[in-house]
């Protein structure tokens, strides 16, 4: 597990939200990232990482929390 | 359902647009959300300028302005018209067909077939359908006129579905040739998630009475009343992920047997258009999407709006386009099309 990866993602989501009190196993898709949060949310590790995220992958499970979208991004990378 | 295209050819569109438009930027303090986040979301979804109506301007002002055009440019009289066919979510009234307004407004033939069709983002394709069953030498010269006025539809407060909203109707014309090729088109049909985009109340179910009228905030933070468009974001993500996207795939690896240049899909927003471009492996020539972010998404006419937009499509006569359509319903579809060796194209912006 990447904690600097997860770190990042976590200060991403709080900045763009503008909430301090995230955590890495945080459930974002209840209640904290609406589908158009999620949209921003990606493009946003898209620059961050200066990586694509295939259409295919934007799918719950890997945006479950913080330690998942690292998941994600380790195999992406 | 598959149909066969191969015995029609795209002539001609004329889109009307309204000259009067709205930006973004002007909007965002209409909405409860923090700019910053707003000002993201104009960054990855394509929220830039919307053309709307102003005051009560209906699809079918547009329209019969669209449809004379297209006659003018086209060297032809209203008696040469075989059929009507009109896509709109926004139609004049509930009673009657909104195509027969039109009819009588245009003066075309007693013989000439007309019909409403109530659909959107999958719309022109649904009434492509149509044409190619009833096209013929006999029955030529179908106009197929898509569009709605969904801006006075939908809530001012709601950020996930008014910057996105464009009015705005688009005329083709499609005039019966033999191809020698076999070309098709197929649509699809998801009706459990019918309730993903929808306006609830205002119909039989749903009759407007004073509770459905007040304003309350969603879970998303818009404001918006019964009576407004609302769009089921996850839900529509979802289909156009999972569904849409493969689908999309697969048609464009049919296209290159018909040496298609051009894919002219459905300008739902800028993060979809290019999360689908990145799966099919095209640049922004072959698949273009400047629509959303100089008119906004005017559902059935996106399609035809982004023919006539694509200034390279000029050079494109004779050749097959591949287009798709997806949304409400929820339906998705994609046809190829051959465009005439004489396409005529043009777009005019005007208030009525």
């Amino acid at each position: 597990m990447n904690l600097s990866k997860i770190e990042i993602i976590i200060d991403l989501i709080e900045d763009y939200k503008c909430i301090d009190s995230l955590s890495a196993d945080s459930r974002l898709l209840e209640n904290i990232l609406d589908s158009f949060d999620l949209i921003a949310l990606i493009d946003l590790l898209e620059q961050e990482f200066k990586l694509v995220i295939p259409i295919e992958e934007v799918v719950p499970e890997n945006f479950h929390t913080p330690e998942s979208i690292s998941f994600l991004l380790e195999k992406l990378s | 359902m598959k149909f066969e295209t191969n015995k029609l050819n795209l002539a001609s569109i004329v889109a009307v647009i309204p000259e009067h438009y709205s930006t973004f930027d002007e909007e965002i303090k209409n909405y409860t959300q923090t700019e910053d986040s707003s000002r993201k979301l104009k960054e990855v979804m394509g929220y830039n300028k919307h053309h709307i109506v102003k005051h009560k301007t209906t699809v079918s002002d547009m329209g019969i302005r669209a449809i004379n055009e297209l006659l003018n440019l086209n060297n032809l009289l209203p008696k040469d018209i075989g059929a009507l066919i009109l896509v709109t979510q926004t139609p004049d009234y509930h009673i009657p067909p909104t195509s027969t307004i039109i009819h009588g407004s245009i003066g075309l033939d007693q013989d000439c077939f007309c019909i409403d069709i109530n659909d959107g983002c999958a719309g022109f394709l649904k009434a492509i359908s149509i044409v190619s069953g009833i096209i013929s030498p006999t029955l030529n010269n179908v106009i197929v006129l898509t569009g709605d006025v969904l801006s006075r539809k939908t809530s001012k407060r709601d950020r996930n579905s008014f910057p996105l909203v464009g009015d705005g109707v688009a005329a083709s014309l499609f005039r019966y040739s033999e191809v020698d090729l076999f070309l098709y088109g197929q649509i699809y049909h998801d009706g459990s998630g019918a309730h993903a985009i929808m306006i609830p109340a205002g119909g039989m179910k749903e009759p407007i009475h004073e509770e459905q009228l007040k304003e309350f905030t969603d879970n998303d933070g818009n404001i918006r009343a019964a009576t407004n468009l609302v769009m089921r974001g996850r839900d529509v993500f979802n289909f156009t992920q999972s569904i849409v996207a493969p689908f999309l795939k697969e048609m464009y690896s049919i296209a290159r047997d018909f040496m298609v240049k051009r894919v002219y899909i459905h300008q739902a927003n800028e993060f979809i258009i290019k999360k689908i471009r990145q799966k099919l492996e095209l640049d922004k020539v072959t698949l273009p999407s400047d629509v959303i972010l100089n008119y906004g998404n005017s559902s059935s006419a996106t399609i035809p709006i982004s023919i006539v937009e694509d200034h390279n499509c000029s050079s494109d006569t004779g050749e097959i386009i591949l287009i798709s359509g997806f949304g409400v319903g929820l339906t998705w579809g994609a046809a190829f099309l051959k465009i005439d060796n004489n396409f005529k194209q043009l777009l005019i912006k005007g208030d009525f």
